[in-house]
């Protein structure tokens, strides 16, 4: 009776900092943003910014930047194309995905791009080896930018609460409402995901 | 009453309880089985979705595992290992259930987590519920409902997006979620009560069926116990029944069942084997009297017939006949079968063929008689050998002894039944021992322990004497086991004295100053003492392989067969002859041959004496002969003319005696008549005629005249008669004369001799004395035809003064009836005449001195014929003995003469 006692005790005890260790180690993983730089604040400052971008006019621009293997920004995909049944107007979204320099194109192949190329009015664009990410001054997968019209930042992080968790949040409502009722201050969010490009690029 | 008060109810309650307990815990060990593969199973899901939603986190072209694949593996094995290791361990525990239910909701959490909140992964949770009735047992799901309730709280409190996936929700919103858990456990656990309930009242009739089910076998197992028993008691009734059958089938002896009149109504095969008749054709007959014939046994089948008509069994042995009439001898055995009232309803009969158990009885009887016959001849045997006989058993126990092993052992053989018995005293020595020998020494025990002893000697210490024995023995086994043993004792006290004696003789031999030799029939030697040798100069060996001619140059016979022919028939030989030694030196022998016959082979013994000296001896002894011949000649004449005198008185005598009677006879003789009638002729001879026929007396005197002729007839008869014998008495004494004549110069005429001839001519010589003094004669003479060469004339001399000197014993003794036996015999080569008179007889003390010369036991003898009775016996090579018990009592002379004639006469 002891030793069975002491069995259950140590088991249920075993089960629960097991169950409270690993919630705790995911939840930090989900819930800590990772860092941002400094972000291009006008489009007109990037160097043939229309031949990357082909931005149209009095439209506002979503850039999503993502790096196409990362899972977390699988759950960016799936948001933005639930927020994309809400928008009022029919913003230019670009997503540049991230692809090595010596990697073929099809290496942005993944369920993410399908996911994004499902979007209506979605353009996929290659960043090879991350140099239009570098001019944004992107760092983080799944890191959305809003220019309005006018070309200037309105909208800058993610659009998922914590890392790989879709659903509605403070982001995508901010997110949604730069899209359909512009406003003149930028607001910056936190962003979860995976690193776009490594520290020595 | 109520169901609880019901013991029976009760009973079956508890019965209930215990199958349902049962059956429940069997089903959870199912379940747990189905859980342990679905936490296996979900940790590999959680593992797929991690992988699969996120399996790598990346830094551009840099990735490294995601930390929810981590989380999956690390937090869903400790899940899923810590639930089966519990049921593993607390398999029919009720917290083992809860412990999975926890489990459960904890990996729908860490699903829904997994999965980024999805709430397609909330559908876990109810699959979840679902999966957890399966156990039937709605406590789990209030805890599983607890728990996920609780998971929702927190989460949704401080971590909603982790559980609704989104951070907007409204901190209530886990009770909506819980209100479907509960909305569906409100279905799942009435489910799950009215399933266990529905199990329970299955487990409640099939405790009743058991229990019915009990009843009835109990009650079907008290009543087929009767028909068990009953069942078993007629197969072994059937079993008994057909190895009774298949015993009267294969059996070898004729089985017949009968009526009660002992009619046969059923046979087995061996009856149609045995008999000859088939079963239809055995059918009313008459069992064991169908078979009777010539030689059956009447009084037996009369038996049988009385057992019969009584209903009574019997047992018989008698000689049946089967169906082709051949003989043999059957063991009949017939027994009634009676029904339960006693009443015979039939007979059974079992019947044997014995015929070859007869046979080897009557063998056997024959071999009893002829082993009582060996045992007798063996007794008979063992009783009649010279030598003592001792066989024991292995126990020392005497099984058999004869009668000279008593003799010699004395009281040993009869005393002492066991070795244990066998007293020490038992007076067998050592030869030349002063000591008893030890019992374990002693050849028969010896040979009861398995040795074989052979020609063991030993001292038999009797009362009286001492005897040697040799003494073998040798086990009863032949393997030398033991088992007893046999030990034969022989006297060799004589033998070993006969031995020493032939070891004498042989050093005597051996040493003799004779030379001496012993010869084959070829003539060569076989033996020779050392004086042989030394005398020839040879060597043993070397004389070994010579014969007697190599060493005899001049032999003194043409051939060796003739000679060694002539050896045997005289038996004893004495030759003259001479060998020659190695150095060609002649030596003078007289060798004495003897022939014998040893071991089925003939030899001769020669034993040379040297007779040199002899020689020489012989030499000057002829010279004095030739001095001494003169004076000899004229004693011997003188004694020659004695013995004629002798002689020729002695046929004086008879011719006297026949002289005497003619003279008799002419005194008395009818001549005297004859001159009565002639001068009575004269008388009347001018009437003569008329004086015959008228003369009374002339009438009368042809019949006298015949009476005187017939007279003188018979005188001149008688005369003749006389004169025959006078004239052979005179040529007796005119050959006596001639012999004695001879003698002087040259010996006898050898002729053919028949026995009966010489016996009459004697008692012809004789007759006229012995008819005087009435002597009876007998003659017994085995072969009258028997006969011998041998000089007449000297034999007659001998017999006729045997005869002679028989009558004068008879006489001086006065016999008063006086006989004269003469007995002639042949044996061998020679003829034996005695000369047997119941007279005076002959002093015992003088019968050494009848033959010398002028020695007589007569009042008138001379002391001569005897004398020279014994000197012409020994010249026609034969010999006069006497013999007589004393005065009184008669004497016997046997006169022994060769058959043949000799080759060279002695003298």
């Amino acid at each position: 009776m002891f030793w069975e006692i002491t069995f259950k005790s140590i088991g249920f005890a075993a089960l629960i900092a097991m169950f409270g260790f690993g919630t705790f180690v995911l939840t930090d993983y989900s819930s800590r943003p990772a860092p941002t730089g400094e972000i291009l604040e006008n489009l007109e400052h990037l160097d043939d910014s229309q031949f990357i971008l082909n931005r149209r006019d009095n439209e506002s621009t979503v850039v999503l930047f993502y790096h196409p293997h990362c899972p977390c920004t699988f759950a960016t995909a799936r948001c933005l194309q639930r927020l994309s049944t809400d928008f009022k107007t029919r913003p230019q979204i670009i997503a540049l995905a991230y692809c090595p320099e010596d990697q073929p194109d099809r290496w942005i192949e993944s369920s993410t791009t399908r996911q994004l190329k499902k979007i209506a009015d979605v353009r996929v664009v290659i960043d090879r080896d991350g140099s239009i990410c570098q001019q944004f001054g992107v760092t983080t997968s799944g890191h959305t930018l809003i220019y309005g019209p006018d070309a200037e930042l309105r909208f800058s992080g993610g659009i998922t609460p914590y890392r790989g968790h879709e659903g509605y949040c403070r982001a995508s409502t901010a997110f949604m409402q730069h899209l359909n009722h512009p406003q003149k201050h930028p607001t910056n969010w936190p962003v979860f995901g995976c690193q776009i490009t490594s520290n020595n690029q | 009453m109520t169901i609880m008060d019901n013991p029976e109810n009760n009973l079956n309650s508890n019965g209930t309880d215990q199958l349902f307990l049962s059956r429940y815990e069997k089903e959870c060990d199912r379940v747990h089985w189905f859980i342990c593969w679905l936490m296996v199973a979900q940790w590999f899901l959680g593992i797929t979705f991690a992988v699969f939603y996120s399996p790598l986190t990346w830094i551009g072209q840099q990735y490294e595992v995601h930390v929810h694949v981590w989380a999956a593996i690390l937090m869903g094995g400790s899940f899923s290992g810590f639930a089966i290791l519990w049921l593993r361990m607390f398999p029919h525990a009720a917290h083992s259930r809860h412990v999975v239910a926890i489990i459960q909701m904890l990996w729908s959490a860490l699903l829904i987590h997994l999965s980024g909140g999805r709430i397609e992964t909330h559908f876990h949770v109810f699959a979840s519920l679902a999966i957890l009735s399966i156990y039937r047992d709605w406590k789990i799901m209030i805890t599983a409902t607890i728990v996920i309730a609780l998971d929702h709280i927190v989460r949704g409190i401080f971590y909603p997006l982790s559980a609704f996936g989104i951070v907007t929700e409204s901190p209530y919103r886990w009770i909506e979620h819980a209100a479907w858990v509960i909305f569906e456990v409100s279905f799942l656990v009435p489910g799950c009560i009215r399933r266990r309930n529905e199990i329970r009242e299955l487990c409640n009739r099939q405790t009743e069926i058991e229990e019915a089910k009990t009843n009835v076998d109990r009650k079907v197992a008290e009543r087929t116990i009767d028909l068990v028993a009953a069942n078993q008691r007629l197969a072994e009734k059937t079993t008994e029944a057909e190895v009774l059958a298949l015993v009267a089938k294969h059996t070898h002896n004729a089985v017949a069942i009968t009526d009660q009149n002992g009619e046969i109504t059923w046979v087995n095969d061996a009856f149609e084997s045995l008999t000859g008749y088939e079963r239809d054709e055995a059918k009313g007959l008459k069992v064991g009297l169908f078979g009777r014939g010539e030689y059956t046994d009447p009084e037996t089948v009369k038996h049988m017939e009385q057992q019969l008509a009584n209903g009574q069994g019997f047992d018989v042995e008698l000689l049946q006949y089967g169906k082709s009439a051949v003989p043999y001898w059957s063991s009949l055995e017939v027994r009634p079968i009676c029904d339960i009232d006693g009443s015979v309803t039939k007979f059974i009969s079992i019947e044997s063929n014995i015929s070859e158990r007869k046979r080897a009885e009557l063998r056997l009887k024959k071999l009893a008689k002829d082993h009582q016959q060996q045992t007798s001849t063996l007794d008979a045997v063992l009783q009649s050998i010279p030598d003592g006989i001792l066989a024991a058993d292995e126990n020392g126990n005497m099984i058999c002894y004869n009668q000279r092993a008593v003799e010699m052992l004395g009281a040993l053989a009869n005393d002492y039944s066991s070795s244990a018995d066998w007293p020490e005293d038992h007076g067998l020595f050592e030869v030349g021992g002063t000591e008893l020998i030890a019992n374990h020494k002693l050849p028969l025990f010896k040979a009861m322990n398995g040795e074989t002893v052979k020609n063991r000697e030993m001292i038999a210490r009797k009362s009286d004497s001492d005897i040697l024995i040799s003494a073998n023995a040798r086990p009863l086994n032949s393997d030398a086991t033991g088992g007893g043993g046999v030990c034969v004792f022989r006297d060799i006290t004589k033998e070993r004295q006969k031995e020493n004696e032939m070891r004498s003789l042989r050093v005597a031999v051996d040493n003799a100053n004779e030379a001496m030799f012993t010869v084959d029939s070829n003539g060569r030697f076989v033996g020779v003492n050392n004086f042989a040798c030394q005398r020839l100069g040879y060597k043993r060996s070397e004389l070994l392989e010579l014969s007697v001619t190599d060493i005899c140059k001049n032999p003194p016979f043409e051939s060796w067969e003739e000679h060694w022919n002539r050896i045997k028939n005289q038996r004893n030989v004495l030759i003259e002859t001479e060998y020659t030694t190695k150095n060609k030196e002649i030596v003078p022998i007289e060798v004495s041959l003897v022939f014998v016959t040893y071991g089925g082979s003939e030899f001769v013994f020669a034993f040379a004496r040297d007779i040199t000296e002899r020689k020489s001896a012989e030499t000057e002894r002829e010279r004095l002969a030739l001095e001494l011949q003169s004076a000899a000649r004229e004693a011997g004449m003188a004694e020659i003319a004695t013995g004629v005198l002798h002689n020729v008185g002695n046929i004086l005598n008879s011719v006297n005696v026949s002289a005497g009677v003619i003279r008799r006879q002419f005194e008395q003789s009818a001549l005297s008549n004859l001159e009565k009638v002639s001068r009575l002729i004269q008388d009347h001879q001018s009437e003569f005629a008329d004086f015959v026929r008228d003369n009374q007396r002339g009438q009368k005197l042809p019949h006298y005249i015949q009476k005187v002729t017939e007279a003188l007839c018979c005188e001149r008869q008688q005369v003749n008669e006389e004169f025959c014998d006078l004239i052979k008495n005179i040529d007796h004494i005119k050959e006596i004369v001639t012999v004695q004549q001879s003698m002087a110069k040259s010996s006898g005429l050898q002729q053919e001799l028949r026995v009966s001839d010489l016996i009459a001519d004697t008692l012809t010589a004789s007759k006229g004395s012995l008819a005087r003094h009435g002597i009876n004669i007998v003659q017994e003479i085995e072969d009258p035809d028997a006969t011998i060469v041998s000089d007449k004339h000297k034999v007659l001399q001998i017999l006729i003064n045997l005869i002679k000197n028989a009558k004068d014993a008879l006489v001086e003794n006065a016999t008063q009836h006086p006989e004269i036996k003469i007995k002639s015999t042949t044996t061998g080569d020679r003829l034996a005449i005695q000369v047997i008179d119941n007279g005076i007889g002959i002093p015992t003390d003088k019968i050494n001195k009848i033959f010398q010369n002028g020695f007589t036991t007569k009042h008138s003898g001379h002391g001569f014929g005897l004398h020279s009775s014994a000197n012409a016996a020994t010249e026609l090579g034969g010999s006069l003995t006497a013999a007589s018990d004393g005065i009184g009592k008669g004497a016997r002379f046997e006169l022994c003469l060769p058959q043949k004639l000799l080759a060279c006469p002695v003298g």
